[in-house]
This record gives C-alpha cells, sequence and structure tokens, in this order.
C-alpha cells in the first residue's frame, strides 16, 4: 500500500532560504502528528570537470 | 456431574477446532501481510542509463525531434552545445573560456536522484516528456526580446531578459546559430552567464510537532526542466521516496513541482 501526499506548486526566490510548502500526517507506527515540509533551492552552474 | 461437564466442554472445544480447519480448508487461509513493504515499485523505470538517450544528440526540426522521440522511447534528446562561445569579444574572453559544458546530461544529477520522465507532453527545450512543459521559443520572438533586451536594466524588471532566461536551452540554442544581432557586448555577456546556470541544488525536510526532522534530503544536483525521484533520509518514520521538477523562470526566481 502506498501512500502520496501532494502535490506542491511554489515559486522559489534565490536566497530566500527554506520555504514552507504544506504539511502531513507522519507515523512512526505509535504516534501521528503533523509534519512541515520545507524546501530550499539554490541555482548551480553545472561544470563537468570529467 | 464434573465429569459429563467437562465432557461437553471439551467436546464443544474439540467442535469448533473441527470447524475452523474445514472453513480453512474450504475458504483458504487467510492473507498474513509479512510487514510494511521497504520498496516503493514506480510506475515508468527510470531511464537515466538508457543507451538511447544520448547527450552527444541534436534534434534540429520538428520531424526529427518526433523521430528521436519514437526512438528513445519517449524522451527527447538532450541539447547540447559547444564548451566555449567566443561571441562576446574582450569582456568574455578575461573570463577564460567560461566553458558551458553538457547542458542536459543523463548523470549531471547526484546519486540520491534519479531522472524519471513524467506526463505527455514534449518539452520545447528539449528537457523532457513533461507535464509542464515549456512552450517554443520562435527565432521571431527570440529577435523580439533581443531586441528588448536594451530597453530596461539588467535584472528582474526587465521582462524581455526575464523570458528569455525561462526559456533556458531554447535561448542558448539560438544565440549559437544566430548570435545576439546589436545586443551590447555587457548585455550579451550577462545573459549568456545567466544561461550558463543549468542546474540547481534542492533539499527537502519534513520537520515535526516537536522539531525533529524525521525525513530529508541533502543539498541535491539536478538540472532544470526533468522530473527526479529522490530517496530520502528517514528519522523514525517509514520509507519514502519525493519526486519533483524545478523550472527557471527567472533570473531570480524558480518554479518547482513537488
Amino acid at each position: 500500500m502506498h501512500f502520496v501526499a501532494g502535490p506542491w506548486f511554489t515559486v522559489h526566490e534565490e536566497g530566500q532560504g527554506w520555504q514552507e510548502i504544506g504539511h502531513i500526517w507522519i507515523s512512526n507506527g505509535d504516534d501521528d502528528c503533523q509534519g512541515q515540509v520545507e524546501i530550499k533551492i539554490e541555482m548551480e552552474r553545472y561544470e563537468d570537470d570529467s | 456431574m464434573n465429569s459429563e461437564f467437562l465432557k461437553s466442554r471439551l467436546g464443544l472445544i474439540l467442535l469448533g477446532i473441527s470447524l475452523g480447519w474445514i472453513a480453512r480448508l474450504v475458504l483458504g487461509a487467510p492473507f498474513e501481510a509479512p510487514g510494511p513493504p521497504r520498496t516503493i515499485n514506480r510506475p515508468i523505470e527510470s531511464v537515466s542509463d538508457d543507451p538511447t538517450n544520448d547527450p552527444g544528440s541534436e534534434s534540429n526540426s520538428s520531424a526529427d525531434s518526433q523521430s528521436e522521440l519514437k526512438e528513445s522511447g519517449g524522451l527527447v534528446p538532450p541539447i547540447q552545445l559547444p564548451g566555449t562561445i567566443g561571441i562576446f569579444g574582450s569582456h568574455q574572453e578575461h573570463r577564460d573560456h567560461v566553458r558551458i559544458k553538457v547542458l542536459f546530461d543523463e548523470q549531471s544529477h547526484d546519486e540520491d536522484a534519479f531522472f524519471e520522465a513524467h506526463g505527455e507532453q514534449q518539452c520545447a527545450s528539449g528537457c523532457a516528456v513533461s507535464r509542464h512543459p515549456t512552450a517554443e521559443l520562435t527565432e521571431k520572438k527570440f529577435d523580439r526580446l533581443i531586441k528588448r533586451i536594451s530597453a530596461g536594466e539588467m535584472d528582474e524588471t526587465n521582462q524581455a531578459l526575464e523570458e528569455l532566461i525561462y526559456f533556458g536551452g531554447q535561448t542558448r540554442k539560438l544565440i549559437e546559430a544566430n548570435g545576439v544581432g546589436e545586443l551590447e557586448k555587457d548585455r550579451a555577456a550577462f545573459l549568456w552567464d545567466q544561461l550558463s546556470i543549468t542546474h540547481a541544488k534542492i533539499s527537502i525536510r519534513v520537520k515535526d510537532e516537536t522539531g525533529d526532522v524525521r525525513t530529508w534530503i541533502e543539498p541535491t544536483l539536478v538540472p532544470f526542466d526533468r522530473r527526479h525521484i529522490f530517496d530520502m533520509e528517514t528519522n523514525n518514520v517509514q520509507p519514502l521516496v519525493t519526486s519533483g521538477t524545478i523550472k527557471r523562470v527567472g533570473q531570480k526566481h524558480l518554479w518547482t513541482r513537488l
């Protein structure tokens, strides 16, 4: 059995740090609680040195 | 009295066990799950190792793209440009040959991320089959945007610059093919430098109500416009993966579907 959350859509500004995008229920089998989903994105230049 | 009572109870117990076994034989044993699955079956196999997805190939026309799309099992071969571009004169030269390597290298992501195509539409920038494709940048529109860049500052208030950055790989390809017209060298160099940003590092975490991080992924490199699956680290929560696509939509802004 699979559980799916989302999708979440957001616009992230360079350098804004952690951004909260939503909440989900999480469990370890004994205790359930709310979890806060956060993302952080930084732009990168990719250079293959191989 | 006691002996008869015990016999009748024993008889009832034996009768119950017998009926249970008969029911088990007739109806079959109930399914006993061994526990929660430790892996998740994905509907589409990762194609990161697909040899038909040659990063060296280039799609030059719509017909070629469609043909290659079929040959590669639904994936568009990536755009690849030469390592050095010399159209910007001295301003660029002092940068000591800034190299822009393979732009959509299949391996240009960290090991915790796996490319996985998503959706049914072909991305015009050659990114992949996607539910959120980038529209096509025509030469006419490209020329118009290049001319308009000079009208404003080279920052996020410049709508033409923002659009050219949004089109990313398509803009690079048209600059390679057509140049930048009358655009000043400094502005052209700035634009090309911005277009050399082809990837992002994404971090994801889920914090519980006490502030503990229960699942996370460290900063992970992925190319723009391609959906990736991320293997998440976990802390007192069941194994899980996340997936998402990052698109650059301006000089300082990224659009994300997670």
